[in-house]
């Protein structure tokens, strides 16, 4: 008993091991090697759970017309017209099991056809099918991968899951069969979240920045640290203020202890001590 | 010969997974992280479950014992009540030991997300001291989705019947007295209106009751991780953390319960195996039920047991990633 939670707590206190994201490494027809994070189980079943919410919709709406079409249907044969044929009810029917059958099978094809590899679900979750070589799917791979679907969905997609989540390469059978993996679209940083800061008082900042120059060990600064501060700027708009005061607090502490300064050049407050460094830091790298 | 469609272990993803960890999660990552980790810890993860499905069983093996015991003793009511009062605190107590040991599987989690050293002894003295804290949380959380969900389904339906007077109102006025004959045009119309309101009204009702729920849906996660919150603190800190990420919330919710289904359904298949045995053509069926619903509860704690541990994980995943994106956990100079 002893010895087992010895070897739990070795477990746990050896969190480095631990693999949170899975990478492949693909090599393309001109031999250059690729390297992709995989799109995860998470992703895929946040794309499927978009992409057969649409197709549940257009399925209803064509039950719904196909609803529509039988009552008006009925209520011209009610009134005795001659020309009235009852098959007139099949052919309804049967146009809405097409219909029905089309969105089914159609929807992923058309999607990844089209999209080079996306549906809109895949777009939501920001993932996307490519061939093992790299290169983007066309209409073969997305109709093998359509077809196989039903097979990965048996047991409400048992068999997909098992081997989406066992193999190293997260490929379903669709993907087995058509030759794809599904990797995640690098990441393309949006403007409203990422590369603007907001300095909120420029001039009193450039204030700041022109101390910290003077400042002998300002070149202790490393990039990481500058990352991590250009990090707090661009994020702490969605931070809460208790949060907000905190972590400026933390940071500019830290900073300081960087630096070696007993006190900091005049009185400001943390945010603006940031900012200052953090341009700075910018001005030293362009000189 | 390297295989080119051959993974190979990149020598600096071991450091680039924390640093990607640190960035804001996408909603199917939370998911993905969460599952990754619930796989690498199954053992003790599977042992913690086995312990919290091993205190909800008391309750039910209790309760049918209090049965047995209240038919046995019809002519003493008195030790029937105290029989009842008995079992009610012990299954209260009984709960929130299920819930301590669900809670020291997120601490457990949370720890390897921050790269925290505690070994689960530690851990695990932590959450048990909070067994009452967890019980307190998870009945104010009932009583949340309690009255919500009569506040809204009241709304709900106030809105419909007002839709349907209002819209045969229109239907009359327009149609008139035609509008009677059932075979009419305009009653295809109003029919596919009517399922098209109901359908939405559905759906907006479902969607607003998920919101709300989801926004406290990580509510033991604080309590396990932070000191001294209690139960109400912990919700209150769920319900600030989780301000403008409730759609997010849900999505990750759905996600984790489409991802959980395959589980599930076996487990409802499963369920259904004494009636397919069943072969003497419908004259067993009260066998059949009383085995079936047997196997459901046999089902569910099994379900429970397997997929506790990625639960906890999706919820301190969620919860790490909110302290993340709103809080800067990850923002630190020290090396």
């Amino acid at each position: 008993m002893g010895r087992f939670k010895d070897e739990t707590a070795r477990k746990i206190s050896g969190a480095k091991d631990l693999k949170f994201f899975l990478e492949i490494r693909l090599r393309t027809p001109e031999s250059v090697e690729l390297e992709f994070p995989l799109a995860g189980i998470g992703s895929r079943a946040y794309a499927l759970l978009v992409d057969y919410t649409l197709i549940a919709i257009a399925m209803i709406a064509v039950l719904l017309i196909g609803l529509l079409l039988s009552f008006q249907t009925l209520a011209y044969a009610v009134q005795d017209r001659s020309d009235f044929r009852p098959s007139s009810m099949g052919w309804i029917s049967a146009f809405v099991l097409l219909g029905l059958f089309a969105i089914f099978v159609g929807y992923f094809v058309f999607f990844e056809t089209l999209w080079q590899g996306q549906t809109p679900g895949k777009r939501m979750a920001q993932i996307r099918v490519i061939r093992e070589d790299g290169r983007p799917i066309g209409l073969p791979q997305a109709t093998l991968r359509a077809l196989l679907r039903v097979f990965d969905d048996i047991l409400v997609g048992l068999v997909g899951f098992l081997f989406i989540v066992q193999g190293r390469q997260e490929k379903r059978l669709g993907d087995w069969v058509a030759g794809t993996v599904v990797i995640q679209e690098l990441r393309v940083k949006k403007d409203k979240d990422k590369g603007i800061i907001a300095i909120r008082d420029e001039i009193r900042a450039n204030q700041v920045a022109d101390a910290m120059l003077e400042i002998p060990s300002f070149n202790l600064v490393t990039p990481d640290d500058f990352a991590i501060i250009r990090e707090y700027l661009t994020r702490r708009s969605r931070f809460s203020v208790k949060a907000l005061e905190t972590v400026s607090l933390r940071l500019a502490r830290q900073l300081k202890a960087r630096l070696g300064l007993e006190a900091l050049p005049f009185d400001m407050t943390a945010n603006l001590f940031l900012e200052g460094v953090y341009l700075a830091y910018l001005r030293q790298g362009t000189r | 010969m390297r295989n080119p469609s051959n993974p190979v272990a990149n020598p600096v993803t071991s450091l680039s997974q924390y640093t990607r960890l640190k960035q804001p999660l996408s909603i199917g990552d939370v998911v993905s992280v969460a599952l990754a980790i619930t796989r690498q810890r199954w053992p003790l993860f599977c042992g913690i479950s086995l312990q919290a499905v091993a205190w909800l069983t008391i309750p039910a093996l209790g309760g049918v014992l209090a049965t047995v015991m209240v038919s046995s003793t019809r002519r003493s009511p008195g030790l029937a009540v105290l029989a009842g009062v008995i079992w009610l605190v012990a299954s209260l107590y009984c709960f929130g030991k299920y819930l301590s040991n669900a809670g020291l599987i997120s601490r457990l989690v949370f720890n390897d997300l921050t790269q925290t050293e505690e070994t689960v002894k530690d851990a695990a003295r932590v959450t048990r001291s909070l067994t009452w804290s967890y019980l307190g949380a998870s009945l104010i959380y009932l009583l949340i989705a309690v009255v919500v969900s009569f506040a809204l389904g009241f709304s709900f339906t106030l809105a419909f019947s007002l839709l349907l007077v209002m819209l045969g109102f229109m239907v009359g006025t327009i149609g008139g007295t035609g509008v009677l004959n059932p075979t009419s045009p305009i009653m295809g119309f109003f029919a596919v209106i009517v399922i098209i309101m109901f359908l939405l009204l559905i759906l907006g009702y479902f969607t607003a009751l998920v919101w709300v729920l989801s926004r406290f849906f990580f509510s033991d996660v604080p309590l396990s991780v932070e000191t001294k919150l209690g139960s109400i603190g912990t919700i209150g800190r769920s319900w600030a953390l989780s301000e403008k990420s409730g759609f997010r919330l849900m999505t990750i919710s759905t996600v984790g319960v489409l991802v959980t289904l395959p589980i599930n359904a076996i487990g409802q298949l499963v369920t259904l195996i004494p009636f397919a045995l069943d072969r003497s053509g419908g004259a067993s069926v009260a066998l059949a039920t009383t085995l079936s619903s047997l196997l459901n509860l046999v089902v569910t704690l099994g379900i429970t047991l397997l997929t506790m541990g990625f639960w906890q994980s999706v919820k301190a995943v969620l919860y790490f990633d909110l302290l993340n994106s709103k809080e800067g956990l990850g923002l630190n100079l020290e090396n």
